[in-house]
C-alpha cells in the first residue's frame, strides 16, 4: 500500500488483492483546487451611549474551500 | 457528487499591531482548514468626529497563502491594503456582511464599483461596519449687528446640526424667552407667555 496526493485529495493507493476489503476500485474522487477565502464583520454594539465607550466588532474568516468529489458511474 | 459542507468555528488569539497611521494589523499564522473560521475582535473606541464617514470601518484580508503551491490566487477576490478598490462593500445594504459575492474576474478586474450595493458582485474578503451615533446639537446667535434701541426687531438663528449618522426627522424646538418679549415669528410657530415651539 502507498499514499499519494491527487488534485489535493489523499487517496489511498491499494494493491488489488486488498482491494475488496478495504476500497472498490470502481470508485475515486476528484475535484478542482478552490482557493477562497471570505471575510465579514459586524458590530457588537448596537448604538453608541457615550462618546469614550469601547466598540467592540467581530472579524470572521472562512476558508471557503469546496472540494467537489465526482463519482464516475 | 459529494460536496462536503461540514463548517466549525474556532476562536483564535492573534496578534494585533497598531500601525498609527488608521490601520491595525492582525497575524494569524494558523492553519486555517476548509470552512473553518477564524474570529478576531477588534476594540474601539469611538470619539465625536465631523469626518464623513467617521465611523465607518472596513477589515480586508491584505495578504494570504495556501499551503498548496498550485491553488495561490483567491477565486473570486483579491487580498491587498487598499481600502476603496474593492467591489462592494456598502455598509447597511445587500452588499454587507455577504461572503459568496465574486468581486473580480479571472482577471483580477474588479466587477463593480467600491461600495457598490450589488451582493452578487461583492468582494468578499472586505467589509464594513458602522458605529450607530445619535448625537442632535443646537445652537443659536444673535443675527442682528447692534447697537441696539428699544423697540428694535432683533433677529436670532436658531441651528439644529445631525452630529451623528442617523437620518433624523420630526425634530421639535423649544425656545425659552427671557421675560414677556414681543416676538415676531419668522417661520410657523406656536408661541405662549415664555416660549416658543417650532
Amino acid at each position: 500500500m502507498r499514499e499519494k496526493y491527487i488534485h489535493g485529495a489523499h487517496q489511498m493507493i491499494i494493491p488489488q488483492v486488498l482491494t475488496k476489503v478495504v476500497k472498490e476500485d470502481d470508485h475515486d474522487p476528484a475535484g478542482p483546487k478552490v482557493f477562497d477565502l471570505a471575510l465579514f464583520m459586524v458590530n457588537d454594539t448596537d448604538i453608541l451611549e457615550d462618546y469614550g465607550d469601547n466598540v467592540r466588532q467581530t472579524i470572521t474568516v472562512t476558508n471557503q474551500v469546496i472540494y467537489q468529489v465526482m463519482d464516475l458511474m | 457528487m459529494y460536496v462536503p459542507a461540514a463548517t466549525h468555528s474556532v476562536l483564535q488569539t492573534i496578534q494585533d499591531v497598531n500601525n498609527g497611521n488608521g490601520t491595525v494589523t492582525y497575524v494569524s499564522t494558523a492553519l486555517i482548514q476548509p470552512w473553518q473560521t477564524l474570529q478576531y475582535t477588534l476594540n474601539l473606541t469611538a470619539v465625536p468626529t465631523k469626518a464623513e464617514d467617521g465611523w465607518l470601518v472596513y477589515a480586508e484580508i491584505s495578504d494570504d497563502n495556501s499551503t498548496d503551491p498550485l491553488a495561490t490566487v483567491d477565486i473570486d477576490s483579491r487580498p491587498d491594503a487598499i481600502r476603496n478598490n474593492d467591489a462592494g462593500g456598502a455598509v447597511n445594504t445587500a452588499s454587507d456582511n455577504v461572503v459568496t459575492g465574486v468581486g473580480v474576474d479571472k482577471l483580477g478586474v474588479v466587477r463593480a464599483a467600491f461600495k457598490s450595493n450589488v451582493a452578487a458582485t461583492d468582494e468578499d474578503d472586505h467589509d464594513p461596519t458602522v458605529i450607530r451615533v445619535f448625537d442632535m446639537a443646537l445652537y443659536k446667535k444673535l443675527k442682528t449687528a447692534g447697537p441696539y434701541r428699544y423697540g428694535q426687531v432683533l433677529d436670532f438663528d436658531v441651528c439644529v446640526v445631525n452630529q451623528g449618522n442617523q437620518v433624523m426627522t420630526d425634530v421639535r424646538l423649544i425656545d425659552y424667552l427671557p421675560g414677556r418679549i414681543p416676538i415676531c415669528c419668522s417661520k410657523q410657530c406656536c408661541r405662549s407667555m415664555d416660549r416658543i415651539r417650532y
